[in-house]
């Protein structure tokens, strides 16, 4: 009968079954209970403390503090709903709150989960105070990175997050475990192989209910190494405070040997909030907000440069020959190309100018008339000759490399005369900006800009060598003239930025842009003589340079003086 | 209604048989689970035992009333659930990347589990009053695949294979002990056969992944294999005798995932031994040799099929599930009847037996 067949089936099935299970149990039996018993040694994670970040005088910018942690053993959890509602009042956190983190952080009796990432110290020793109360409570001191003036330092620094599956993928040949905190963004991501500790841990037996049987063996921790900045922490938390509540960015360097200041991208973001599970909705804020606070202008905003462009084209112009520096231009506030007509920012014009005239009041038709003589390709070709078009090669993550328009698919004269004066196709970095500046202060000197001066246990970070540019002296000093009045001319356009006792040079810039607003630059050097510092100030929709951005700049140069750095 | 008579001709061997099972599976599921219900509060346990009292009433009340009144509700029932299977593609719930779950009224099920039972109960009216149309099995069987192959596919695209699986060798358990003819039996198993490499191509990557492990578990030891590895280390380090109960140190160190659910035969196998995984399969084969007993002495062809329907079901279960904890078939994610955590399924198993009695009570007694 077919329910034979049926009841045959089922017996060989479960035959099967058995047969498989008693070949497992039996003739297998014991290979198997050493591999359980293997099972039973479990690694207790140590976590390495990160190298510091310090300034140029010592001072930690970034730093693993030990704060205290407030975990639970679960082994030793005697009432859970009980030590929850004592927890409550010393911790400030409901019952409700705590028990849930527990149950999400759960993993098994021998594993311990944390529950506060951070208790201030008093709360700390009243929890060790009452132990006897709170069997399974512990405190535990964790390293935890900690920034001073968080904001301030948020661009520059970067910060430190649990590493992302993607980024695993390709860090994991390199020792990187799923837990690992790694850097992001700024110095935390550049340096992370010097910053990162090599995390130690404890190996311990444990029996069938996950209670510690006895150690086996133990890896001591070991701490990352500092790095030593050239940055100065007050000059630095200043630039932020000039740029409060505006987008843009302030770098400050030395243009002998492109040792950073001070580096700021505003809005910026607490690179603290990102160490602190409480501050959750901050860092989603800061990841997806329209203002972009994580990206770093100074280094990757790549904008028009709009006036601060003309001393390029002024020393090209004077070298190819193509002016001289008596050649006089007459602004009568517009200029006329064919059936085109560019104007002037000064309506009723400039009238007669020479190129140090020009670059004192930023007279555009002067150097329409400059940039139709020497033409789309030695424009380029100068912008290239400093350093436009590629990275700086500064020590932080993602730099952008601008846009210089060498192969232009559609091109008319009209593009030469906008290129001229810094608008049109051309993209610059404020960094590159700065360089180039540098360039001129230097006569020819190069700076490779740079952050880290040291690295703890390697003999003297090496960077490259200025590399030396074989400029011209007489158009060069032409320029820096014209620069010079720029700042102290009671007619320059940067008159603003004048502070007494700095002899400062410098050239503003109203970059105008299709999104609101022209963007407010001023690029400088002080002292004139031998300059000991260059800036830029960038200010996105900050309206016009000579007023925003030379104000900022006159404020930051005030300052320098007050530190003694002019 | 059952005089009381009636209700004394219960098969008591069987449902001793079932409770014992359902005991078995309380003390399983209490030692795979009681510590993290000491340490956050969530039982399994508890939640587990209001599921089984809820099981028992649906069992008892499947005993009282004629199980000819379901059969005759049979198509209703089928249709209702294929409407629940499709809501679920609508509206389901999504863990782990499937969308198989449906929260009712505050409680969460799985529609597909009811959907093995209703199954069984349309194929058994539809093939129970077709008794003449053996001779042209090829008609009776485009229907009776169609049956199956509607939920079948509902399921899949949850997706959900092994459920989905499950319904082949529930009919053609039924088909067979209907009578069909058993050439054409062969050669639809042939054909069957013959469409494997096609369905492959039809599985998503975890799927294949699973089956790509299955064939070599340490190919990915601490991913998809990872289960399957440790399962095997609980099962076999049990040993004779086993490492006793609340002492499997493969169970209690947090060493298998899933032990609750799908894995709870490695905790049995851990901490019960060869000796004590032999009398729960014994007790199995004890629970399907009464249910096929039972099916023999009815003279009623819906009946038979009925519970032909309903073994078949679980005796797959059993196998496949106890198969793929041992590493010996492709973990599709079967749970184990009567111990296995989860609501939809132990009302599946315990509604089983209760129809399996409801037949019992009605057969004629000599």
């Amino acid at each position: 009968m077919r329910l034979l067949i049926l009841q045959r089936l089922i017996a060989g099935g479960l035959i099967l079954i058995w047969a498989g299970l008693f070949t497992l149990q039996i003739p297998q039996g014991g290979r198997f209970q050493q591999q359980a018993e293997k099972n039973r040694i479990r690694l207790i994670h140590l976590p390495a403390a990160r190298g510091a970040i310090l300034d140029r005088n010592g001072v930690p910018l970034a730093e693993d503090r030990l704060s205290f942690e407030l975990t639970i053993f679960p082994q030793d959890l005697k009432d859970p709903g009980q030590t929850w509602t004592r927890l409550e009042s010393l911790v400030r956190i409901s019952a409700k709150e705590l028990s849930s983190r527990y149950r999400k952080g759960y993993q098994g009796p021998f594993a311990p989960v944390p529950l506060v990432r951070s208790v201030p110290s008093e709360t700390a020793f009243l929890l060790e105070e009452r132990r006897a109360q709170l069997p399974g409570v512990f405190v535990r001191p964790v390293p935890r990175r900690t920034y001073r003036d968080g904001p301030a330092l948020g661009s520059v620094a970067g910060y430190v997050g649990l590493i992302a599956p993607e980024e695993l993928t390709h860090l994991q040949s390199y020792g990187y475990t799923f837990r690992d905190f790694v850097g992001k963004e700024g110095l935390e991501q550049e340096y992370d192989s010097v910053l990162r500790g090599r995390d130690g841990g404890l190996q311990v037996e444990v029996d069938n209910r996950g209670r510690l049987v006895r150690q086996i063996g133990f890896l001591v921790p070991q701490r990352g190494r500092a790095v030593t900045t050239s940055l100065d922490g007050r000059v630095q938390a200043f630039c932020h405070h000039l740029l409060k509540g505006i987008s843009g960015a302030v770098v400050v360097m030395n243009p002998d040997t492109g040792e950073i200041l001070a580096l700021v991208s505003t809005p910026s973001f607490d690179p603290n909030a990102f160490v602190d599970p409480a501050r959750e909705r901050e860092v989603r804020a800061s990841l997806h907000g329209v203002e972009r606070p994580m990206f770093n202008r100074a280094v990757r905003s790549a904008v028009a440069p709009g006036s601060i462009f003309k001393p390029v084209v002024a020393y090209a112009a004077l070298k190819a020959g193509k002016i001289r520096p008596d050649t006089i231009f007459v602004c009568p506030g517009y200029f006329e190309l064919g059936r085109g007509l560019f104007h002037c920012w000064r309506e009723e014009g400039h009238g007669p100018q020479t190129v140090t005239d020009a670059l004192e009041h930023s007279c555009n038709v002067f150097f329409y008339q400059t940039g139709h003589r020497l033409g789309r390709e030695g424009i380029a070709q100068a912008a290239h000759l400093f350093g436009l078009g590629s990275p700086t090669g500064i020590d932080l993550p993602k730099e952008s490399k601008g846009f210089v328009p060498d192969h232009p698919t559609s091109w008319q004269e009209g593009d030469t005369i906008s290129f001229a004066i810094g608008q049109g196709p051309l993209q610059v970095t404020p960094l590159q900006m700065l360089v180039l500046m540098s360039v001129i202060a230097e006569d020819g000197k190069v700076p490779q800009p740079h952050l880290v001066t040291d690295v703890e246990g390697e003999k003297g970070k090496s960077h490259p060598q200025p590399a030396r540019l074989s400029l011209e002296p007489e158009p060069l000093s032409v320029v820096k003239i014209g620069l010079e009045r720029v700042v102290n001319s009671p007619t320059g356009t940067g008159r603003l930025a004048q502070v007494s006792g700095v002899h400062a040079a410098g050239k503003t810039g109203t970059a105008q842009n299709p999104r609101g607003l022209p963007h407010a630059w001023f690029l400088g050097y002080a002292p004139v003589e031998h300059p000991k510092v260059s800036l830029v100030v960038f200010l996105e929709h900050g309206g016009r340079g000579g007023v925003s951005a030379a104000m900022v700049a006159r404020d930051l140069f005030a300052y320098l003086k007050e530190l003694e750095y002019l | 209604m059952l005089t009381r008579r009636e209700l004394r001709g219960i098969d008591r061997p069987l449902l001793v048989a079932a409770l014992l099972l359902l005991a078995v599976g309380f003390l399983t599921l209490y030692s795979a689970s009681f510590q993290k219900a000491q340490a956050t509060g969530v039982s399994f346990f508890t939640r587990q035992m209001s599921w089984a009292a809820m099981g028992g009433l649906l069992a008892l009340l499947l005993v009282v009333v004629d199980y000819h009144r379901w059969l005759e509700w049979a198509y209703l029932l089928y249709g209702l659930n294929l409407l629940l299977l499709l809501l679920v593609l609508e509206m389901g719930v999504v863990r782990g990347g499937a969308q198989r779950w449906l929260t009712l009224a505050g409680f969460t099920i799985q529609p597909s589990e009811f959907a093995k039972v209703t199954t069984v109960l349309a194929l058994a009216r539809y093939l129970g009053s077709r008794r003449e149309m053996v001779k042209q099995s090829w008609r009776a069987l485009i229907f009776a695949g169609l049956f199956a192959a509607v939920p079948m596919f509902l399921i899949l695209r949850e997706p959900n294979l092994g459920t989905a699986s499950v319904f082949l060798p529930m009919a053609l358990a039924m088909l067979l002990v209907w009578g069909i003819r058993l050439k054409v039996l062969g050669l639809l198993l042939a054909a069957g056969a013959a469409l494997v490499p096609l369905g492959w191509m039809g599985l998503a990557d975890y799927q294949r992944s699973r089956l790509l492990v299955f064939l070599n578990p340490n190919m990915d030891p601490l991913g998809a294999g990872y289960t399957v590895v440790q399962s095997r280390i609980a099962i076999g380090s049990g040993g004779l005798l086993g490492k006793g109960w609340l002492a499997g140190t493969q169970n209690q160190l947090n060493f298998l995932p899933e032990r609750h659910t799908d894995f709870i035969f490695s905790v049995v196998g851990e901490e019960w031994g060869f000796l004590g995984s032999s009398l729960l399969l014994g007790l199995f084969a004890f629970f399907f040799y009464r249910s096929i007993l039972i099916a023999t002495q009815t003279r009623d062809p819906f009946g038979r099929l009925l519970i032909v329907g309903l073994v078949a079901l679980l005796a797959s279960h059993l196998v496949v599930n106890i198969g793929m904890t041992m590493g010996l078939m492709p973990v599709v994610g079967l749970p184990l009847p009567f111990l296995s955590y989860g609501g939809s399924w132990l009302l599946t198993c315990l509604g089983a037996v209760g129809m399996i009695l409801s037949v019992g009570v009605r057969r004629p007694v000599f």
